[in-house]
């Protein structure tokens, strides 16, 4: 870019340079002939400047009232829109996160409410079944002690009746055998020893 | 055959007083005015949030020497803009303009364009002698320099700034002269070629005039891209001084 540019510049110099000779030389010579640069006769620079300073200042207030302000609104129009969806966006996203994390909360603040509630049902049922095993327990253990004493008593009567008829069994032995029923003292007596030994 | 520089000729249209006459040279002047306005004004006559294509040329222009300013001159520059961006259009235009075949490119004038280096050189030096008064001249004493060097420093600095509009001027002048003489060298010579050896010989500078076209139209663009950024580094340096 820049070489092409000196480039330019150069040739551009060299032919200005031939062309000021040219037209140095031109001028020396009488007037008449074709030929010449034509920027160089000085007769057409008042016209060429007048004009140059009309058109210029036509332009520039056309530039400057009219063009430019037109150009500069549209940019600035867009690039206040472009800033303000920005802002939009910005904010939408802030507003979804807000929902995101409200959603999430719900969610926890639920699973934590189903967790409690799963808790209580399990230490309900468990109190529940406690209580009914204690009962059943204490059933049981009235039950158990019901029975041991009734079989008690029937141990203590059967023991009673077995005496009765031991005792009536060796009087009628000792009868038969003796010939003379012994007396009830002497049997008790003999009967209490041979209960100890058994 | 016609000189090649005879498509330079001033040819009054409208008589005027006074040596005021109105040229083939002012008639694309204002063919420029017509046109940069036509372009901007009609590009923008939709106000399209998303821009088509000649809305899109019209904003990026705009963009272009906003940039050109904001990047060369800074913020002081902004109230400057509607002048730099005409002096822009008005070269760009006469520059781009010229190559119609036909027409009269203005800028291949040395007092068009040494008028405008000139105005541009006043009015530069003027914003600077209005915003830093008489210590504007101290921008002729480079910092740093030894002062035993200041005899020799303070008038070359002073040549190099009064020869601004002298390089400014003859850069794009000559750079337009050069370039339409060109064209027309090689459009003669498809003529000359061509008559001698029944037409063959021109298909040599038809294709060399065809490269050259293009080619001019890029120096066209580039002139006048120099010859505003230049504007814009005067500027800076006026408001800046070092």
């Amino acid at each position: 870019m820049t070489n092409i540019l000196m480039h330019s510049r150069i040739a551009g110099l060299a032919a200005a340079v031939l062309a000021f000779g040219a037209g140095a030389a031109m001028a020396a010579e009488p007037h008449g002939g074709g030929g010449g640069m034509p920027q160089l006769d000085p007769t057409s620079f008042p016209s060429q400047i007048f004009w140059l300073i009309v058109s210029f200042l036509i332009l520039f207030l056309l530039m400057w009232k009219v063009a430019l302000p037109r150009v500069g609104e549209v940019i600035e129009q867009r690039q206040q829109k472009v800033s303000a969806d920005l802002e939009r966006a910005e904010k939408l996203k802030e507003e979804v996160d807000q929902i995101a994390a409200g959603y999430e909360k719900l969610l926890a603040d639920a699973r934590a409410d189903a967790n409690e509630e799963i808790r209580k049902a399990q230490d309900r049922i468990k109190a529940d079944q406690d209580k009914k095993l204690e009962r059943h327990d204490t059933e049981l253990a009235t039950m158990i002690s019901e029975a041991e004493k009734r079989i008690d008593d029937a141990r203590t009567a059967a023991l009673a009746e077995i005496r009765e008829v031991a005792s009536e069994t060796a009087t009628a032995a000792v009868a038969k055998l003796v010939g003379k029923a012994p007396t009830k003292k002497a049997i008790d007596s003999a009967l209490d020893s041979a209960g100890k030994e058994a | 055959m016609a000189s090649p520089l005879e498509q330079f000729t001033i040819k009054p249209l409208v008589e005027v007083p006074g040596g005021f006459d109105y040229t083939n040279s002012s008639l694309w002047m204002t063919i420029a005015v017509v046109t940069a306005t036509v372009f901007l004004v009609g590009g923008m006559r939709k106000r399209a949030m998303v821009p088509g294509p000649w809305q899109s040329m019209a904003e990026s222009v705009y963009e272009f020497i906003g940039n050109m300013i904001r990047d060369n001159v800074g913020s002081e520059g902004r109230k400057f803009f509607p002048l730099i961006f005409t002096i822009f259009m008005f070269v760009l235009f006469g520059n781009a303009l010229g190559l119609v075949p036909g027409a009269f490119t203005y800028t291949s004038h040395i007092i068009v364009t040494f008028a405008m280096a000139l105005a541009v050189f006043v009015f530069v030096t003027l914003v600077g002698l209005a915003k830093h008064g008489l210590h504007f001249f101290s921008f002729f004493v480079p910092d740093g320099a030894p002062k035993f060097l200041y005899p020799l420093i303070i008038p070359i600095e002073i040549i190099s700034y009064l020869s601004r509009p002298i390089s400014l001027s003859v850069r794009l002048f000559a750079n337009m002269v050069a370039g339409h003489t060109m064209l027309k060298v090689f459009a003669g010579f498809v003529f000359g070629l061509g008559a001698a050896t029944f037409g063959i010989g021109a298909l040599a500078p038809i294709a060399i005039n065809v490269l050259l076209i293009g080619f001019e139209f890029m120096i066209a663009f580039i002139q006048a891209y120099v010859f505003t950024i230049l504007t814009c580094l005067y500027l800076n340096d006026a408001l800046h001084l070092h």
